[in-house]
């Protein structure tokens, strides 16, 4: 008896190991593959620079002087060599405000994505393993909150809430954490079925324990692609909240914002709005190809 | 089962409204109102009572038809939601037309003619679609067509023509993620055994493209394009908002920037409304069109 | 004398991927005769799938190509024939069935319409009744009832499935039906109803076959010659007895006869052939089974093999090159 389920146990831990080493070599794989294709990296570079330029802003960009300040006298020139971008209708330099809203906008939504990927994890996880009854009820939830569209419901929570940056993300998290919910629901129900689980049980792991340990680090593939194409329509969401005046308030400069501002003068000073608008277009635009790369390396059936 | 999520839907929407700060009465007579007038306004609009009293008695106004009276124009809500909604219903109709015609369109071309060039220009411009902004497209699309070129109206909404503009902005996201789950949908159908079946029968190859594997690769498309449905109907907000189209979407932001609760509500009621109905028209719709689904109901006979 | 229907001549089929280019079909000749059933034999990789494909020209698009060879039916070589042609050959006058019967049917489509399709392509003057006339028909070949043809794919079981693509396959009375592994994927009695079907069929309809199989069993029960195929060639090839009861084979031959497990003699272990299929981009010079090849010699690893005749017993070995 004794011998027989001793051998259990390590057969469980054979398979546990198995797994673990499987992910790691998996890791390998992916970014091999993700190499090969060049727009990803092209991608992956691009949003490098931008993450980068946005952190380092402050060492050359003071906020007062060049974001905030009005300079009337410099207002609305073109791209010259002392104003890169140009000056906006309050003569402030706008390349300095672009790298300021770089800031704004990737910190703004790359929080959205990170508190929607942990409440969808939860509840997602949840759902999906315990099914039942908590699942029904969780799953009915959600249904409720697709069901309005997303841009309605953003706007009437920053409208009633207020108009501030936690208030616009919560907004945003709240829009978003459905979608996560579904996906991790979905993956955990796919891995709930598989051998490793039963070893993990095996040896004595308690439900969360085996989620967290076990489930989620095998459900990351799918989680990634769709947390990096999330931050991209994060992103545009953002701008397009701002533009109507519900998201960033100004004098804090947003892409969206910006636009919105720049409209009164857009038939004389096209320039006005190609600058902003070119910004969330590169950003989106690297964050798409990372995504679209990280769903093609992850994809089996795409290996040769 | 709709029921319940609708029920659903109102509660989450009433309650959010109602955290509104600031006491509406109060707002509409000014501060130098006196504390009468002020609660017997308050009794008038129902806002007396507590939050279970209150949304009880506005659901039932809601399921007779009554969604209450703008505080600012003091017209029934339904009214002023009503008037505005032929213009979004246009807006959103002309979207949804070109994002599911030409999506379907282009995702079939790039599918088929995979790694050629034209493949990747679709490839490339749904990328281009996918990261733009739908409001900066209006923008553009105004400097270049109604300014510069001057083919089309800067705004107004008399003529069909009024719409194409603010049409192709507001489908841009959903013109993307329609190409793309044709394409993904059509190039999986594509390498499937029954396709290789078919040519094996001695098909001509646009029976096979177009019979034995479209009808297959359009049914996850259908239940894409009725969920782009529900969605684009609440979209059409930012796009209104440039084209200075008098909708619904304007009307709301409108009513929130004046704080008129009833017209915000009614308006996201009757939009929740709308898309739960497209979203279970579209899932009776697949049931229909998918024999393995049809047949699930049929056996139940 | 049994009559020529079909004749592969040096046929060379090549994979061209990303990486490098596979070699899967290497000098191959065949030759099946009116109404015989032909078992082309081999481990998977062999180039057995690749060989059927390429006689009806349903190779992947741009990855796979054909180099070298003729294929001759009827007089025409299928490899110059126009696609028009192809087509109006595909289903009609040769047919293919594949393994897997639960992916091969069109899901959006009833089963009835799927054969109908086949009948009226190939018969454009046929009216709807007359379609509705040999799609019946075929059901009750194949025992499955008439009515059942407005139903879908999903509706039936993986056994009655295959039965409705063999029904398929059959339908226009083809000359040449090639059946690549048909009961590989179902069960092992229903194996044996299938098998049972397509040889009543076959003798019926006087159809030829080429059956591809890596079940020995298989090929005993319903073959009446045999092609043995390793690495995209030919290495041996008879009548039935010729192969089964023959005394001279390749080595390859009697490995595979060898690994059989036999449920008479007392055994500890299997006896497999030793090594594995070579990569069909990095074929071996010479013999290609010489790494494996228990009999190698020292010519086998530099000339490849002459073909040995013995009547209708062909060997392609070093062995019995001066006989």
């Amino acid at each position: 008896m004794s011998e027989t389920t001793n051998k259990t146990i390590s057969d469980a831990e054979r398979a546990a190991r198995r797994a673990k080493y499987k992910k790691k070599s998996e890791l390998k794989i992916v970014w091999r593959q993700f190499k090969k294709n060049k727009l990803a990296l092209f991608g992956l570079i691009l949003i490098a620079i931008m993450v980068v330029a946005a952190f380092a802003a402050p060492l050359f960009i003071d906020f007062e002087t060049d974001v905030i300040e009005q300079h009337v006298l410099d207002r609305l020139q073109g791209p010259s060599s002392e104003h890169l971008l140009g000056t906006d209708a309050y003569g402030r330099d706008i390349l300095s405000r672009l790298l300021w809203a770089a800031r704004v906008s990737m910190f703004t939504g790359f929080t959205v994505i990170a508190i929607g990927i942990v409440g969808g994890m939860i509840l997602g996880a949840t759902a999906g393993y315990l099914g039942g009854v908590v699942d029904n009820l969780i799953m009915r939830f959600i249904d409720i909150f697709l069901a309005i569209p997303f841009t309605l419901m953003a706007i009437s929570i920053v409208a009633t809430l207020g108009n501030s940056i936690p208030n616009l993300i919560l907004a945003l998290s709240l829009a978003l954490i459905p979608k996560f919910t579904r996906i991790i629901r979905s993956s955990v129900i796919g891995l709930k079925g598989q051998e490793f689980i039963e070893a993990a049980k095996l040896c004595g792991a308690s439900g969360p324990v085996i989620v967290l340990k076990h489930i989620i680090p095998n459900a990351l593939g799918p989680i990634i692609v769709e947390a990096t194409l999330a931050v991209a329509r994060t992103i545009i969401d953002i701008a397009g909240l701002s533009f109507i005046g519900l998201g960033i308030q100004p004098p804090n400069p947003e892409w969206g914002a910006m636009l919105s501002e720049a409209r009164k003068y857009m038939i004389q000073y096209p320039y006005l709005i190609m600058s902003p608008g070119i910004a969330i277009i590169l950003t989106a635009g690297s964050l798409t190809l990372i995504g679209d790369g990280l769903r093609d390396a992850l994809d089996p059936k795409m290996r040769n | 089962m709709l029921i319940p999520v609708l029920l659903g839907v109102s509660i989450i929407i009433y309650s959010i409204m109602s955290l509104t700060p600031g006491d509406a009465a109060t707002l509409m007579l000014g501060d130098a109102a006196s504390a009468e007038s002020v609660a017997k306004l308050r009794a008038e609009l129902g806002l007396d009572g507590g939050f279970v009293e209150r949304y009880v008695r506005w659901l039932t106004g809601v399921l007779t038809g009554d969604f209450g009276i703008s505080y600012k124009s003091r017209n029934p809500v339904f009214m002023e939601v009503f008037q505005r909604f032929p213009n979004t219903v246009k807006l959103a109709l002309t979207a949804i037309a070109i994002s599911s015609i030409f999506g379907v369109l282009f995702g079939i071309l790039s599918a088929v003619k995979q790694y050629t060039l034209i493949d990747n220009i679709v490839v490339a411009g749904t990328l281009l679609l996918s990261s733009v902004p739908d409001f900066w497209l209006g923008l553009m699309m105004i400097l270049l067509f109604a300014v510069k070129l001057k083919w089309l109206p800067l705004s107004g909404t008399d003529h069909w023509y009024n719409f194409i503009m603010p049409g192709i902005a507001a489908a841009s996201h959903y013109l993307a993620n329609t190409i793309r789950m044709t394409r993904t949908s059509m190039l999986d159908v594509i390498r499937a055994d029954y396709v290789r079946t078919a040519r094996a029968k001695g098909c001509a190859e646009r029976t096979v493209i177009f019979q034995h594997a479209l009808r297959n690769a359009l049914l996850p498309v259908v239940t894409l394009i009725g969920v782009n449905m529900g969605w684009q109907l609440g979209g059409t907000v930012i796009t209104e908002q440039v084209f200075a189209i008098p909708g619904m979407g304007s009307l709301m932001i409108q009513s929130i920037r004046q704080k008129d609760t009833p017209v915000v509500l009614g308006a996201l009621v009757f939009v929740a409304l709308l898309s739960s109905l497209i979203n279970l028209a579209t899932d009776v719709l697949y049931a229909y069109i998918d024999p393995r689904i049809k047949s699930q109901y049929v056996k139940a006979k | 004398m049994a009559e020529k229907l079909l004749e592969i001549k040096n046929l060379h089929v090549i994979y061209k991927t990303d990486d490098a280019t596979v070699r899967a079909v290497n000098g191959l000749n065949l030759i099946v005769n009116k109404g015989s059933t032909l078992g082309l034999v081999g481990e998977t990789g062999a180039g057995k799938t690749t060989t059927c494909l390429s006689i009806l020209r349903l190779l992947p698009d741009r990855v796979g190509e054909i180099t070298e060879g003729t294929i001759e039916y009827n007089g025409e070589d299928l490899l110059k024939a126009s696609e028009e042609r192809m087509r109006e050959i595909r289903g009609s006058e040769i047919s293919m069935i594949f393994q897997d019967p639960m992916t091969a049917l069109n899901p959006v489509f009833t089963v009835g319409d799927q054969i109908g399709e086949v009948v009226k392509l190939h018969n454009p003057k046929f009216t709807n009744e007359d379609v509705i006339d040999r799609v019946e028909t075929m059901f009750k070949l194949v025992g499955l009832p008439p009515e059942r043809r407005v139903e879908y794919p999903h509706q039936f079981s993986g056994g009655m499935k295959q039965r409705i693509v063999i029904a398929m396959a059959l339908a226009c009375e083809p000359l040449l039906l090639l059946a690549d592994e048909p009961t590989t994927a179902l069960d092992v009695t229903i194996q044996a109803q299938v098998l049972r079907l397509m040889k009543d069929l076959k003798q019926k309809l006087q159809t030829a076959m080429i059956l591809v199989t890596h079940d020995l069993g298989v090929v005993a029960q319903t073959c009446d010659e045999v092609a043995i195929m390793y690495a995209g060639e030919i290495i041996e090839s008879g009548t039935l007895a010729d192969v089964f009861d023959g005394e001279k084979h390749h080595p390859y031959t009697v490995g595979l006869f060898g690994s059989i497990p036999d449920i008479h003699s007392e055994a500890d272990r299997l006896k497999p052939i030793m090594g594995l299929m070579p990569d069909p981009a990095n074929l071996p010079e010479g013999c290609r089974f010489n790494p494996r090849c228990t009999h190698c010699m020292d010519i086998c690893k530099t000339e490849a093999p002459a073909v040995y005749k013995n009547g209708t017993h062909e060997i392609r070995c070093h062995l019995f090159a001066n006989q």
